[in-house]
Order: C-alpha cells, then sequence, then structure tokens
C-alpha cells in the first residue's frame, strides 16, 4: 500500500514538472513581442536649437525568456520613419523609410533576458530641425523583425524566411529655440572633440561615440557645420555616411562647402575619397545649381577640368 | 813633457769621440726618451706618447681635466660624442620610443618619437615597414603591408638601442552566416568576420566592403523592362569594428510590358587599409545574376536573383 502511494506521489510529481514545463513552452511561443519587448525613446535633453542634431536612443528591454536578435532592417535603420508634429498634431516634417541596398557593416541589436538593448539614431536623417521655435513632438515609427522568427527553407543549410514585421509607435516632446551661434557653434566643437579618445575610455566605448558624434555633425544644418563636415569627408571610412555628409554640405549652399569640396578632389589624393569621388564632383555642379555667383564664379574652372559624372542609383 | 801631456790628451779626447760616434751610427736600442715619450726611427725623434689632451703623471699618461680632447682625432661625430674629460663619452641616449597608434591596420602609417637626450642626428630607425629604416632623425613614420606584431627600434650611434612594438590588424575569416528574402522579394546575405588579432576594435582604420560590377559602362542601366541604372562599378565601405554586416539585392524597377531579359553581376567583398587603392578580396567573385522569364506552365512573368545557391522568384504584377 506503502509502495503503491509512493508510486503515485512520483507519478503526480513527474505530471506537473511536464504539466509545466509544457506549460513554459507554450508560453513562450504563444507571446508575442509586443508582450516582451518594451520599448522607449528618449533624448539627453529637451531643448535644440533650429538645425542642431537630435540624437534620439531607442530602448528595448527583453522581459521574455530567450535572448533577441532584432533585425532593424537595411544598414540597422531602413526600420526607421519619422515624423514631428506641432502643438495642433498637425504633421510638419515626414521622414519616410530609408532605403539602402547593398552591402552595409553595422552592429547588431542583441537583447538578452532581462536586459536593455540601446540603439542611437540621429532625428534629423529623417526629419529636419530648421523649424520655428516651438513645442514639437516626434512620432518614431519602428517595423522590426526578431531573427527568432525566422522559418528555416526546407533543404536549405543557411536559407530563412523572414519573420513577420513588427510595428511600434514611440513618441517624444521637444523644444526647438531660435538660434544661438555661440552655443551652436559649441556643441558642434564638443562633437568634434570626439574624434580624440578620452583618459581611460575603453576603444569600443571611444569608437562608438565618435560613430555617433560623426552622424550628429553629418547631420547638423547650418552653415556653421559646413567645416566639420568637409573634415567628415576625409576621415569617415562609411560610404553611404558620407553620400549624406555630401547632401548636408549642397543643403548649406554655401561658398565654403563648393570650396572645400573643390580641394578635397584636386589637393587630397590620399584622402581615401575613391569610393564617394564622383558623388563629389556631382555635389559641385549642384551647388552651382543654386545659381549663387559667389559659387559659380568659384568653380569655374572646376567645371571646366571635370566633367559632371552621370549617377546611377544604388541597387546592388 | 808638457806637450807630450798635450798631445796624449787630446788623442784620448779624439778616440773618445770616434767611439761615441760609431756607437750612434750603429743599429742599437733606441735612447731612452723619458717618461710618456717614444722614439719615432722615422723621424728620428722622441715624441709625445699621450693624447693630446693627456699629461704626463707618475710615468703614465693620464687625462688633463682642464684639456678638451679632439673630436675629430680622437671621437666621433662631435653630435654623438663628448670628450669634455677628455675620454670619449657617448652623448647620446634614447630614452623611450612611443608611437601615435599601438594598433592599426594594414598599410597605414604610424609614427614613432624617440626620446633623447642629445641630438636627434644620431638616431637610426629600423623595422622591417615601408620604408625599412630611417637615419638620423628622432621620428619615424612607417607601414607594414601584412598583419602582426611588429617591432620598431632606434639606434643611437653610441649607447644601447631602445624599441617599440605595434600591432598591424587585418580582417579575416569572412563568411556568409545566412540569407532570406523578405516580403518585398528582396533577396539579403548576412556575412561575419573576425580581427586577425581576436579584438574587432582594432579594425578601426580598416575599411571593408563591396565592389560590384555590372557587364557594361557607367552608369550600367539594367536591360529592359528594367528602368533602373545604377553606378559602375557600384563600391561601398564601412568600418570593419562591427564584424556583422549584411547585402541586399532589390529586384529594381520594372515597367511594362515585360520581356525576357537577364545580365549577371560580379561581386566581390574587399577591404583596405590607408592605401587608396590597395584591396585584399576577402570573398568572390560571386555572381549575382538577375531574370525575367515567361513561365509556359503558369501563363505569368517572373522576377529571379540568383546568388551563392540562394534565389528568389517572385511573379511579377499583371
Amino acid at each position: 500500500m506503502i509502495l503503491k502511494s509512493k508510486w503515485f506521489g512520483y507519478l503526480l510529481m513527474i505530471n506537473i514538472i511536464l504539466s509545466s514545463s509544457i506549460g513554459m513552452i507554450t508560453d513562450v511561443r504563444a507571446q508575442r513581442p509586443e508582450e516582451y519587448l518594451d520599448w522607449s525613446i528618449e533624448t539627453c535633453k529637451n531643448t535644440f536649437y533650429l538645425g542642431e542634431p537630435v540624437l534620439l536612443t531607442l530602448n528595448v528591454r527583453n522581459t521574455g525568456k530567450q535572448k533577441e536578435d532584432i533585425n532593424f532592417g537595411a544598414g540597422g535603420i531602413g526600420a526607421f520613419s519619422m515624423e514631428i508634429r506641432d502643438r495642433s498634431n498637425k504633421i510638419v516634417v515626414k521622414g519616410n523609410k530609408i532605403q539602402r541596398f547593398g552591402f552595409s557593416s553595422f552592429r547588431r541589436t542583441n537583447v538578452s533576458p532581462g536586459k536593455i538593448a540601446q540603439k542611437s539614431i540621429v532625428l534629423n536623417q529623417w526629419c529636419s530641425t530648421l523649424l520655428p521655435p516651438g513645442k514639437y513632438r516626434v512620432i518614431c515609427r519602428v517595423e522590426y523583425r526578431l531573427r527568432s522568427e525566422a522559418t528555416r527553407i526546407p533543404g536549405t543549410e543557411k536559407g530563412f524566411k523572414a519573420g513577420p514585421l513588427h510595428a511600434i509607435e514611440l513618441d517624444l516632446d521637444i523644444q526647438i529655440f531660435e538660434m544661438d551661434t555661440s552655443k551652436f557653434k559649441k556643441i558642434l566643437e564638443d562633437l568634434a572633440s570626439r574624434e580624440v579618445r578620452k583618459d581611460r575610455q575603453s576603444k569600443g566605448e571611444w569608437l562608438r561615440e565618435r560613430q555617433i558624434a560623426r552622424e550628429m555633425l553629418a547631420f547638423a544644418e547650418l552653415p556653421l557645420a559646413v567645416p566639420y563636415q568637409l573634415h567628415l569627408l576625409e576621415v569617415e571610412h562609411y560610404t553611404w555616411l558620407k553620400w549624406d555628409v555630401i547632401n548636408s554640405l549642397v543643403r548649406s549652399e554655401t561658398l565654403e562647402a563648393a570650396e572645400g569640396l573643390v580641394q578635397i578632389i584636386e589637393d587630397c589624393p590620399e584622402c581615401g575619397i575613391e569610393d564617394v569621388r564622383r558623388e563629389i564632383i556631382d555635389a559641385v555642379y549642384r551647388l552651382r545649381e543654386t545659381g549663387k555667383s559667389d559659387i559659380i564664379k568659384a568653380t569655374g574652372e572646376f567645371v571646366l577640368k571635370y566633367k559632371r559624372p552621370v549617377l546611377g542609383k544604388p541597387i546592388d | 813633457m808638457k806637450i807630450k801631456s798635450i798631445i796624449s790628451f787630446l788623442m784620448a779626447y779624439w778616440l773618445l769621440l770616434l767611439l761615441s760616434s760609431t756607437v750612434l751610427a750603429s743599429p742599437c736600442p733606441p735612447p731612452d726618451c723619458g717618461d710618456c715619450y717614444t722614439w719615432d726611427p722615422n723621424i728620428e725623434e722622441c715624441v709625445w706618447d699621450c693624447v693630446d689632451c693627456q699629461v704626463c703623471e707618475d710615468c703614465n699618461c693620464v687625462k688633463d681635466p682642464n684639456v678638451e680632447c679632439d673630436h675629430d682625432t680622437d671621437c666621433g661625430d662631435p653630435n654623438c660624442w663628448d670628450c669634455l674629460s677628455c675620454e670619449c663619452e657617448c652623448d647620446i641616449t634614447v630614452n623611450s620610443v612611443s608611437s601615435n597608434k599601438d594598433v592599426t591596420c594594414v598599410d597605414c602609417n604610424v609614427t614613432f618619437t624617440a626620446n633623447v637626450s642629445g641630438s636627434c642626428s644620431c638616431v637610426d630607425w629600423s623595422g622591417g615597414g615601408d620604408p625599412c629604416t630611417a637615419s638620423d632623425t628622432c621620428t619615424f613614420t612607417t607601414h607594414w603591408d601584412s598583419p602582426g606584431t611588429k617591432t620598431v627600434t632606434a639606434t643611437p650611434d653610441c649607447g644601447s638601442s631602445k624599441q617599440k612594438q605595434v600591432t598591424i590588424a587585418e580582417p579575416n575569416n569572412f563568411h556568409q552566416i545566412d540569407y532570406w528574402v523578405e516580403d518585398d522579394n528582396v533577396l539579403c546575405f548576412s556575412y561575419g568576420w573576425d580581427s586577425s588579432t581576436g579584438d574587432l576594435n582594432d579594425l578601426s582604420d580598416c575599411r571593408l566592403g563591396e565592389k560590384v560590377d555590372y557587364p557594361g559602362g557607367n552608369p550600367y542601366c539594367w536591360p529592359s523592362p528594367w528602368s533602373n541604372c545604377e553606378t559602375n562599378p557600384y563600391i561601398t565601405e564601412g568600418v570593419p569594428t562591427t564584424g556583422y554586416g549584411e547585402d541586399r539585392h532589390d529586384p529594381g524597377e520594372f515597367v511594362k510590358p515585360y520581356e525576357a531579359a537577364a545580365f549577371t553581376a560580379s561581386q566581390i567583398f574587399r577591404y583596405r587599409g590607408c592605401a587608396a587603392d590597395s584591396y585584399t578580396t576577402l570573398m568572390g567573385p560571386l555572381s549575382i545574376d538577375r531574370g525575367v522569364f515567361w513561365s509556359i506552365l503558369l501563363e505569368c512573368w517572373f522576377y529571379s536573383c540568383t546568388k551563392s545557391g540562394a534565389f528568389v522568384l517572385w511573379s511579377l504584377p499583371p
């Protein structure tokens, strides 16, 4: 009798363990990412000068039970689209998804259970902050995929069918102030100073901070940023970011940008700009299209020497 | 008697004189010139046997603290040698060697600086890079075209040398991780790689990217029914410190009516250091085959893209 009740006890225990395990598995599989990934977005300050680059930090907390590899699309930024709305909720600027084809290297966003992953993006890459002073709301939409939801293509070793797209919408308030030249200059100088590694700063931390600073300088929207952007063309390694810098320089419509681009082509054979050489020459022509007499005069000899290149649309 | 004595005295004198002249003319031992002098048979004179700045003391040559020695005759280059105490003393010390970088990529310059007490014209450099050596300078800039630990040595004309080691890194183990197809019929590949040093941050001076050659001029316009044109060759680069990258192949843009077409692009993944045109291929060439064809069975037009055994097949909208 005692033996029988002992066996019964064992069986009951096994049953409980198995049931709870199956329950756990079912629980994990049934959970949707919205339930175990907590998203938030923040900036290190709420007030910005017009044209100032706004760094957004995306936080993803994993409250689930498995590690997640979040795919943010092409170049690690293809998942994002942005809007800036005014106080009456009217859209004042809209930035669609950025499409990047071909090859790009970027950091994967992995988040372990109980941990928070962070991703930094510059709002101005999507939306200009050259706005009338006032209060605004930034809407950030993210359409991401999870590697864990990808399904293997039968008969292949490395082939997957991408998992479904998940969409979230995040928002935060910012305030735009009138330009203060001296303070804006200080902001730019501070960003440029991150080229130099600080004492006791790890190399990895420095490289990440430097890259964020370079992206912020690349998308700064006032002529004050032109000298820093010209310098970026010489030191930056990412072709895509160099293309962005070139576009910022063209948008500045300044003589300084035109002269700087001419100088890079003519006097800097070791600047390592071979991947964007055609785009730089084209940018000089685009600056001439502003019709500004000083730019046309300063680039007259250049256009006689360099024919305008025909540029394709990158698809790869 | 008196005359006789005078004559015998004179004879003895002349005899003595004769004897002494005979002795001097014969190959006899040199005369004793005295302390610190020696007999020079060429000039048949006693000469000073010490260096110019020495004095004779207790029968020995000793340095004269009040007299400087002569650089030209006693020591070497006056910039490197000192002889203030009448002895050739090394006047250059390499205290240490530093470099502007501890780690860099292949083909990227590293500048070494010697901290010296003395003149920089006394320092020579060696290290096996390009350039391999340098002379008479306190700074030395060089680069290497292969990865590994490199040692640069600063050697003074006199005294001991000092060394500095730097690490030259390169990306390696470039490999495809997986591939997938997204909803918009984009064929995507992920790739990974390592650093030869084991630390991806060491690749911050390297550039890694792709080069895609299309079968035509620049720009290359994809054949009809596609409507897009592309810069040829298509080149992008990035920083390999991420150890990860993705490659996306878009279907392109189509114009109707559809027609059968196909073309192949050739892709390589490569890296470089600081030299503008010195690339090392990591993978490839890989063929990217795109086509548009009519399926008799399904009676519709298809777009296909294949690379590395992976493919996407898309039924084009009617």
